[in-house]
Parts: structure tokens; C-alpha cells; sequence
């Protein structure tokens, strides 16, 4: 009896190591943007990217370099994951669902404040003319510059600096992305956007953004924000 | 005296002590509300100690004594257990730290939950210790009950006390080895009887490794690793922040940080043309930050705090008296103090915000909260809702602040905390502190979906309804920005030169108008727009014949809080709980309010766990496997299955019993005392110290006339008739003293607790008295039962709380005594 236990606890331990084998980094990426953050692909309550520039920036950005060794193997997983210094890469369908809502083009010129890993940089210079992106802790910021440039993102510029006023020298941007969510809106990040340019920042916390908020300048220079839940909540709230 | 005795109380206090320091240390670690659910679990190790020795009691302790009446085998097993429970009381901590535990990842990495499991069994290790102790000890002086459960009693009371004494004065790192120490003491004094005897050489032995240990801990004070996901931790991070201050108090540590990047200012406008004004942070518990701004007597460099939500009230009274609820770092006086106020009353709970910003940075908040401040301002320590019920005058505007973190308040981490801030009777006692025309301001954070602000205004028009004259729907506005919403009450109505007044303020401002009388449905949700213009929506339905509709059909519980249940921030519904998981799935995740759900969790966890601990022993001493059937002389009695269910059933009713009622007064008297801590040090030390003193003198029940017979019985009826006395006798006397001095407060408290306590102290050593006599194999199983009941009762209290009030969690209380008596009135 003692001897059936412990060779069922042993093959218990077994079935739970995992087979070491050269992981498949494409495959997994094609899955993710599918399963995780295309509107055709997906099947719960998220609000699906529809934007194809979008998904294809998803497709081909190699989120595994940007997330430390030991995560390599969680990098396609739909979860955020720590990156050092308390900061997190966001969800991948996160990172997706707010270049959508910045609309990206091709001519743009964007603004982020918070470069993290520099994967959100990555995504949106396949996208836009140019990013120029600030981060406060030199580490994350001097390593994201290298992984960035290692990658051959020719036109992302990084700061180490203070995000709070933004990058005067560049302005006024199309589109700025505040990687996380103050208790205010910093007023001259919205004197450096473009009239009818957009400002999205995620609200919740670093490991559960809740909502987001996209902030939009009129072409007459007026502010309005709309709180938009990455998550269709219709049969609860009626919102949308 | 038996030096076991004394022994018992420093361990007992030393547990206590350290379960409270537990807290307090997880709070600055983690946070609140992960603290509670590992530390109850680790609570079992109370339980575990009973089923442990109830398994090995004659091994464990020998055969009555050969000299003293002591067994030797259970003094070296005393020993052993004290020594274990102080070495463990640090190592596990320490030890503890190194598992890889983040609590934020749970939701998306299930592995997390092997390291809760990892951190159960690690801290729980102590309670095992030193609940085993008391447990032995009980085993081995059954027929001396009354006086060994009093001095466990007393000595917790102590304990209790002691440790929040002492929080004021060392760190609650530091703590940890001040309790270890105690608990060395304990086993040295159990050791006393043999130090001329033959274990001169063991004594001496513990009390120098006593010595070296304590030595090094002082010299060596064990370090808090604080969660890197945190405030005070993310603050850190900027190239520039160093901590100038540190204060602890059992409020809360508090790091005063200076960086160039602290910035903030809830609700700020987003057209706001003014620059910020340099801050420092300072951060309670390594979260929830309040900002001191950089002052120096040039209010002309404040316009911003004119750019926020909470400012509308400014614009609506004129040169205003003002009462400013949770001052904190000052943001609220200097907005008033800006807009020209006549005067400011500031309360704050902490002394120690107060005293940072009112002397060591004096300067640089120019001195507002200064006993020399230049400007119209008096500052008072206390609790906002006891201020306000004890308040002599009247005010023009009451300002109550943003009281939370914004972080907090989006993870529902407050779902377990009361606030008798928020609760019908509070908004009746502000609204009768105004002057005619003046304006109550409440500003909060605003939740995606929407429900704090929704929750404000139902609990605030069910308050006024009960005003005579008050019409509700002329005397409300509300408004709201991106993050946070104000709500207005005025004592009058919101006349049309208001109207425009609150109009031509959001406008400048891009805030919206949620409601003011006769406000056109079209005004809502113009600039930070919503998919529906729900708070507008929401003003309306309350205020309509469909309210209850409206509650009903809302997915988040939004219904009015009230004194009975000061759960404002407990917003979850479970039926729309299930029906979110089901239409949304795991995109649920980020909306779900961790509180109440990890409470759920705990609740669950600590009955499938006690269910083992309590079952296993069951198993064995029916089946005769335990060494008392053949081994021991002092166990000697036929194992009786009906009496062991009776066991079972009475001492699980005590252990509920005790609890709910001590849980209840806990909350029912911080509306008295209106400060946490001196809730907690005095019920707790009360109830402890008087419940002693009821064991004590419970075998003398058995000696008085008619009692003789059925003493628990009378000792339940009694403490049942007066714990029905208290739920009417509590809120007029409550009402009374509200206003009196702290000292009175205190005085009144503790008469009141004693008599019900005195006689909450008597069925348990009246329980172990009969099983020594009849069935004295149960009695390290019985005290088993006692710790789990203790621990799932702490837990089910709270939850029967937020569903249906205190009140009727006393009456269960009562319900479960009652049970209990007649369980042993069969039995006796």
C-alpha cells in the first residue's frame, strides 16, 4: 500500500515537469494574436482587435525578447508578466486593444511615456513614422534602447527621463500612450498632442487594467474622454 | 503559584502579541486583505496543536507525576514546545520571506496558490508551539481549569494590550523579538520549580541560548521585504527618492519620500492651466499615499487645487467655516484655504501625519497644521464620524476627503473594512452639523462599472428622507471628472443661481454634471462620456418610486449602508458574480473585488482544513489507537460516542459564541471609541481580562445553592439575556457618550463589556471541569475544537456582517450559546 502511494505520487511529479523541447516562438506567436486578440479568433467577452496593421504589428513583433529569460516560455501566455523594478509587460491583448484605439498611421508620430521593456514601442514603430519614448528607471530604459536597437527598431528614440512633461522637443504628436495610470493627466502631455490627436492611458493597476481611457483633443483644442472597458459588459450594465 | 501558571500567561500573551504583529506586518508587506486570509489559516496551528496531542496525550505527558505532581515527560514536553514556539516565532518569519509569493500574480498563475499553501504551513508552525503549550498544560492541571484558563485569559488580555502599547514605541519588526523574548521567559519560569533541582544544567542552558538569541536579534533586527508592486516601492524606483522620515504606530508605518516626480492631485481637471506645486509622499503601511505639498505661504501658486471635482463647493458658499474629515497631508485645508475661508477644522486619525506635517516639515508645508500657523487653521486627532457626533458647533461646508487610495479602492481591497463615514446615520449626523445653507462635499474615486458614487448618493437620499422637511431631490448635486466624482448636500435647496454656478464650474473645467434639480437629461455625460450616461441614470431611478427595482436590477450591490452595515465598499453581488464569469469568462478577472471573494476563500479553506484536523483524532480515539486506552492511568474512562459528539457540539458552540460576540463589539464599539486601535486594545483586552476573571470564579458556581446543579446553564442564560439587553441598551448609550472624552469613553466601554465577558468566561472551564471527571481523553481534542471554532467563526462573523448586519450576528451568538447549554444540560 505505502509502496502504490509513493509511485503514484512520483508519477504525479513526473506528468507535471515539462518535456524540454526547442520552443516554437512563431507558432506561438500566431496563436496568441489569434486566440488572444483577433475579433474573429476569440470566444470570450474581450472586445476583439479589428484593425489588420494591428494584428500583423502583433504577428510580428518577437514579444519573447522582451520579457526576462525565465518568462520566455509565459511570453505568448495572456497574462501580464514582471519585467524587474515593479514594472509589468502588459497582456498582450492590452498592448493590441490600445494601439487600436490610438488608430495608427503610417505618417504618425507618437509619444510614449513609459517605455517598461519597449515592447509597446516595438509594436507601435511597426506602425507610425516614429516613436520617441521615455522611461524614468535608467536600467529598464539603457536595456530597452539596446533590446530596440539589437531588434533593429531604427525609429524608436528612448529617454531616460521624466515622462510628466512629455518631450517638448518632438511635439505636438498624432498620438500619446501613458503606460500607466496616474491619478491625473499630466496637462502638458495634452498641450503636446495634435489637435485630433488621441492620448490613451490604462487604469487599474499594473496587473489588472480594468478599463482605459482615451483622451481626444478636437481640432477645435477641447478635451473629452471616453472610459472604455476592454471587456463587453452589455448584459451587466448596458454599457458598451 | 504554579510557575506553570505564569508560564501559560506569557505564552498565551506572546501568541496573541505575535498574531497581531503578524497583521500588522503582512498590512506593510502585502496587503490587508491577503494578511487576513494567511494568517487565519496559519490560525488552525491552534487547532492542530489540540488534534496532535489529543493523537499522543499520554505519550506526550506521561503518567501522573512522581514528584511535584509534575510528570517529568510533560515538563521536557512543555519545554520542547515553548522552546520550538520562540524559536519559530522568528525563525517562520523570517523563513517566510523567502517564498516566492506575489499575490497580484494569483489570478493568472494558479502555481501562486502552492506558495500560499507554502506560507499556511510555515506560520503556522508557532501557533502550533504555543497553543500546544497551553494545551499540555491544560491536559496536566484539568482539575485547577478555572485558574489555568484565567491566567491563558489574563495573559492574552495583556498580550493584547502590550503589543499595541508597544507599537508605539519600537518597529513591528522589532516586535517580533520582544515577543520571542516573552516567550523564552515562559519557558524559563515553567523551569523555575526544577532550576535547584536536577535540571539546573537545562535551565541554565536555556536561558543562555535565550540570551545569544534575543542578543543577536537586537543587534540584527529582522527586515521587512515589501511587496515591489506597491506604492512605496514604486516611488523607490525614481532615480531622485530617498525617505526622509519613518514614524510606526499601530495605525500604520508611514514613510515621508521626497522625489521630484510625486505629483498628486485627485480629480484635476484636464484643461487645468496651472502648474503642480512640488510634493513630498507620505506613505502609510508602504501604500495609500497623501500628499504635503510645497506650500511656503504663496497661495497664489494653488490654482490647480481650484481645477478639481472637489473644488465645486467653494463656489457655491461664501467665505465658508469649514470641517475638513482626513486632513492627511493637507491637500483639502490648502484648497480651502486657497478658496478664502473664514475657518478650517482639520481632522486627522493619525497624530503622526499630523506631527510630520505639522512640525518636521513645517516649513515646507508652511506651516498649516503649526500651533504658530499663520493661517485660520485647528487641527484635532480623531476619528471623522466620532468627531462630527461630539462636534459643539456648526459648519458652512464639510469637506470629506479622499480617505483611500486610489489603488486600493480599484482591487476592492477595502470590501472588509467598515466605514462609519459612509452609512445613513453618519450623513444625518453631518447634514445636523451645518449651517442653514451649508454644503457637505464627499469626493471619491470612480469605479469602472460604475457603482462608489451610485452607492453615495442611494445611502445619502435614504439619510435625508429621514430628515423632517428635507426634500432630497432639490438638495443634491453631483458631478464627476475622469477619476473621481463629488457629491453636494445642501441643508436648503439648490437654487437657480446654483444651477448655473455648478454648470459654468464643470464647464470651464470638462467635468460632467451627474444631477442637480430639474438638471435636462442632455447635460449628462458630455465630456468624459460613459456608453451611457448611468449616474445620471442612476440619480433619477433612486430618487424615483422604482428604487428597489433599480437595486435590484443593478449588478453591483449599491444599496444604502447603514450603522448595523458600515460596509460601503463591499459592492459584490453573487448572482452577478456567476452570471460576469459566465458571459465574460476570464476577462472577468481584472472587475472581480478581492476582498469579500478571498474572505469566501478563507472561509471555505479553514472548514475543509478543520473538518481533517477534527475528524482524524475522531477516528483514532474511536478505534482505541491512542496511547490513553492502555498506557496511562489518568485516561482511563470507555471511550462514550455520545458524549464525544456532546463534546464536540458543546465546546464548537463556545468557541462560535465567543467570537461573534467578540467580533460585534469590536465593530459596534469603534463607533463608540472612533479609533481603531483603541477598539481593538480595549474590547479585545476587556473581554480577555473579564472572561479570566469569569474562569476563575466559574467552579464556584458549582457551590451556590441553586446553581449548583446547572451552572453552565445559568452562566449562558445569564450572558444570553445580557447580550439581548445590549442591542437595544448600546446605541442610546453609545448616543450618550459619543461626545464625552476618550478616558470616559474607555471607562464606560469596559463596564459595559464586563458583566457579559465575566460570564463568556465561565462555560469553557466548566466544560473541561466535567471532561476531566467523566471523559478526560477529550480534553486536548476539546481544546481543539475550541481554537478551529475561534478561527471559522472570526471568519464567518465578518461574512454574516456584510450579508446581514451585527445585530443579527449577536443574536446567532446567543443562538449558538443557547445550543451549546443544551448540549451539556443532556450531557450533565
Amino acid at each position: 500500500m505505502r509502496h502504490s502511494f509513493f509511485i503514484f505520487a512520483t508519477f504525479l511529479l513526473l506528468i507535471n515537469i515539462p518535456l524540454h523541447s526547442a520552443p516554437d516562438f512563431d507558432s506561438d506567436r500566431k496563436w496568441m494574436v489569434k486566440t488572444q486578440i483577433d475579433a474573429k479568433g476569440i470566444t470570450d467577452a474581450r472586445i476583439g482587435v479589428k484593425n489588420q496593421a494591428v494584428l500583423e504589428a502583433m504577428r510580428r513583433v518577437l514579444r519573447h525578447e522582451f520579457v526576462p529569460d525565465r518568462l520566455k516560455s509565459q511570453a505568448y501566455v495572456d497574462m501580464p508578466l514582471p519585467i524587474g523594478y515593479d514594472q509589468t509587460i502588459s497582456q498582450p491583448y492590452i498592448v493590441a486593444y490600445m494601439t487600436e484605439l490610438l488608430d495608427p498611421k503610417k505618417e504618425h508620430k507618437v509619444l510614449e511615456v513609459g517605455t517598461g521593456s519597449g515592447y509597446q514601442a516595438a509594436v507601435l514603430a511597426e506602425l507610425v513614422d516614429h516613436v520617441y519614448t521615455i522611461e524614468i528607471i535608467k536600467e529598464l530604459g539603457e536595456s530597452a534602447e539596446k533590446r530596440l536597437k539589437r531588434l533593429g527598431y531604427e525609429n524608436v528614440t528612448v529617454k531616460i527621463g521624466d515622462g510628466y512633461f512629455g518631450w517638448e522637443e518632438h511635439a505636438p504628436y498624432d498620438a500619446i500612450i501613458v503606460t500607466a495610470a496616474p491619478d491625473h493627466i499630466p496637462p502638458l502631455l495634452l498641450h503636446q498632442l495634435k489637435p485630433g490627436g488621441k492620448l490613451c492611458i490604462p487604469v487599474g493597476g499594473r496587473f489588472r487594467v480594468q478599463t482605459l481611457t482615451l483622451v481626444q483633443k478636437t481640432e477645435a483644442g477641447s478635451i473629452m474622454t471616453r472610459q472604455l472597458m476592454p471587456v463587453r459588459f452589455v448584459p451587466l450594465t448596458g454599457e458598451h | 503559584m504554579n510557575p506553570y501558571f505564569l508560564s501559560v500567561a506569557l505564552i498565551a500573551g506572546s501568541i496573541i502579541a505575535y498574531e497581531i504583529t503578524l497583521v500588522r506586518l503582512f498590512s506593510i508587506a502585502q496587503w490587508h486583505h491577503f494578511a487576513h486570509m494567511i494568517i487565519s489559516l496559519a490560525l488552525l496551528g491552534f487547532s492542530a496543536s489540540g488534534t496532535a496531542i489529543s493523537l499522543a496525550q499520554s505519550w506526550l505527558i506521561g503518567d501522573w507525576g512522581e514528584s511535584d505532581g509534575v510528570g517529568q515527560r510533560f515538563h521536557k514536553t512543555y519545554t520542547i514546545c515553548g522552546l520550538l514556539y520562540t524559536i519559530s516565532v522568528v525563525g517562520c518569519f523570517v523563513l517566510h520571506q523567502y517564498v516566492p509569493f506575489n499575490p497580484l500574480m494569483l489570478v493568472w498563475q494558479p502555481s501562486q496558490a502552492l506558495s500560499i499553501f507554502a506560507l499556511y504551513l510555515i506560520l503556522s508552525v508557532p501557533f502550533f508551539f504555543g497553543a500546544a503549550c497551553i494545551c499540555l498544560a491544560l491536559l496536566q492541571f484539568a482539575g485547577n481549569v478555572n485558574r489555568l484558563y484565567f491566567f491563558d485569559l489574563f495573559g492574552s488580555g495583556i498580550g493584547a494590550l502590550g503589543v499595541i502599547v508597544t507599537m508605539y514605541l519600537i518597529p513591528p519588526a522589532h516586535c517580533l523579538t520582544l515577543i520571542a523574548a516573552i516567550g523564552f521567559c515562559g519557558v524559563l519560569v515553567a523551569n523555575w520549580g526544577s532550576w535547584r533541582t536536577q535540571h539546573r544544567r537545562l535551565s541554565a542552558s536555556i536561558a543562555g541560548c535565550a540570551a545569544v538569541f534575543i542578543g543577536y536579534l537586537l543587534f540584527n533586527p529582522i527586515s521587512i521585504k515589501i511587496s515591489p508592486y506597491k506604492g512605496l516601492s514604486s516611488t523607490l524606483n525614481f532615480p531622485d527618492a530617498q525617505i526622509l522620515n519613518e514614524r510606526h504606530s499601530p495605525l500604520g508605518v508611514l514613510h515621508v519620500v521626497h522625489s521630484d516626480l510625486i505629483r498628486m492631485v485627485p480629480g484635476l481637471s484636464l484643461t487645468t492651466q496651472h502648474p503642480i506645486q512640488p510634493q513630498l509622499g507620505i506613505f502609510t503601511d508602504a501604500d495609500a499615499m497623501t500628499a504635503i505639498t510645497d506650500f511656503r505661504n504663496d497661495l497664489s501658486k494653488l490654482g490647480y487645487l481650484g481645477d478639481t471635482t472637489s473644488a465645486l463647493a467653494y463656489h457655491l458658499v461664501e467665505s465658508p467655516r469649514v470641517l475638513v474629515l482626513g486632513a492627511g497631508g493637507g491637500g483639502d485645508v490648502l484648497t480651502a484655504l486657497y478658496h478664502g475661508v473664514t475657518s478650517v477644522d482639520a481632522v486627522e486619525l493619525n497624530p503622526q501625519v499630523l506631527e510630520l506635517v505639522g512640525q518636521e516639515h513645517a516649513d515646507f508645508a508652511g506651516h498649516i497644521y503649526a500651533p504658530d500657523s499663520p493661517y485660520p487653521v485647528k487641527v484635532h486627532v480623531a476619528e471623522a464620524r466620532g468627531f462630527i457626533r461630539g462636534a459643539q458647533q456648526q459648519y458652512d461646508l464639510i469637506q470629506i476627503a479622499l480617505l483611500d487610495s486610489v489603488s486600493a479602492s480599484a482591487a476592492g481591497t477595502h470590501a472588509l473594512s467598515e466605514s462609519y463615514l459612509y452609512t445613513v446615520e453618519s450623513i444625518i449626523d453631518l447634514y445636523q452639523h451645518l449651517t442653514p445653507g451649508g454644503i457637505i462635499s464627499i469626493t471619491r474615486w470612480l469605479k469602472t462599472p460604475p457603482r462608489d458614487m451610485i452607492r453615495l448618493f442611494a445611502t445619502t437620499v435614504e439619510a435625508l428622507e429621514g430628515i423632517d422637511g428635507v426634500i432630497p431631490a432639490q438638495q443634491l448635486a453631483m458631478i464627476r471628472g475622469w477619476r473621481t466624482g463629488t457629491l453636494l448636500i445642501k441643508r436648503g435647496d439648490f437654487a437657480v443661481a446654483d444651477r448655473a454656478k455648478i454648470q459654468d464650474f464643470c464647464n470651464r473645467r470638462s467635468f460632467d454634471v451627474a444631477y442637480y434639480p430639474q438638471m435636462p437629461a442632455a447635460e449628462a455625460n458630455r465630456y468624459n462620456q460613459l456608453g451611457d450616461p448611468i449616474y445620471f441614470r442612476a440619480a433619477q431611478a433612486i430618487l424615483s418610486d422604482n428604487r428597489q427595482q433599480f437595486y435590484d436590477g443593478y449588478p453591483f450591490n449599491i444599496r444604502p449602508t447603514t450603522d448595523n452595515r458600515p460596509y460601503f465598499f463591499q459592492f459584490l453581488r453573487f448572482d452577478s458574480l456567476i452570471q460576469m464569469i459566465r458571459t465574460v469568462g476570464r476577462s472577468a478577472i481584472p472587475f472581480i473585488e478581492w476582498g469579500y471573494l478571498l474572505l469566501i476563500a478563507t472561509l471555505i479553506q479553514a472548514v475543509l482544513a478543520g473538518l481533517v484536523l477534527i475528524l482524524i483524532p475522531l477516528f483514532f480515539l474511536k478505534r482505541g489507537d491512542t496511547f490513553h486506552a492502555t498506557h496511562n492511568s489518568r485516561f482511563t474512562a470507555p471511550f462514550r460516542e455520545s458524549e464525544t459528539w456532546r463534546t464536540f457540539g458543546y465546546f464548537l458552540s463556545l468557541g462560535v459564541g465567543f467570537m461573534f460576540i467578540e467580533m460585534s463589539f469590536i465593530h459596534k464599539f469603534l463607533l463608540l471609541l472612533a479609533n481603531p486601535t483603541y477598539a481593538v486594545a480595549v474590547v479585545l483586552c476587556a473581554f480577555l481580562l473579564f472572561a479570566g476573571l469569569g474562569s476563575l470564579f466559574s467552579l464556584k458556581l458549582t457551590k451556590i445553592g441553586r446553581l449548583r446543579r446547572h451552572p453552565t446553564a445559568a452562566a449562558i442564560g445569564i450572558l444570553s439575556v445580557l447580550a439581548l439587553l445590549y442591542l437595544q441598551l448600546l446605541p442610546p448609550v453609545f448616543h450618550r457618550f459619543l461626545a464625552s472624552s476618550d478616558l470616559l469613553k474607555i471607562i464606560v466601554s469596559i463596564g459595559l463589556i464586563a458583566p457579559l465577558a465575566f460570564f463568556m468566561g465561565m462555560p469553557f472551564p466548566l466544560g473541561i471541569d466535567w471532561l476531566q471527571k467523566h471523559q478526560p481523553h477529550l480534553i486536548a481534542w476539546a481544546w481543539g475544537i475550541n481554537g478551529y471554532a475561534s478561527v471559522v467563526s472570526a471568519i464567518l462573523a465578518t461574512c454574516l456582517a456584510i450579508a446581514f448586519g451585527f445585530n443579527t450576528v449577536i443574536l446567532l451568538a446567543v443562538g449558538v450559546y443557547l445550543i451549546g447549554g443544551c448540549v451539556y444540560f443532556r450531557t450533565g
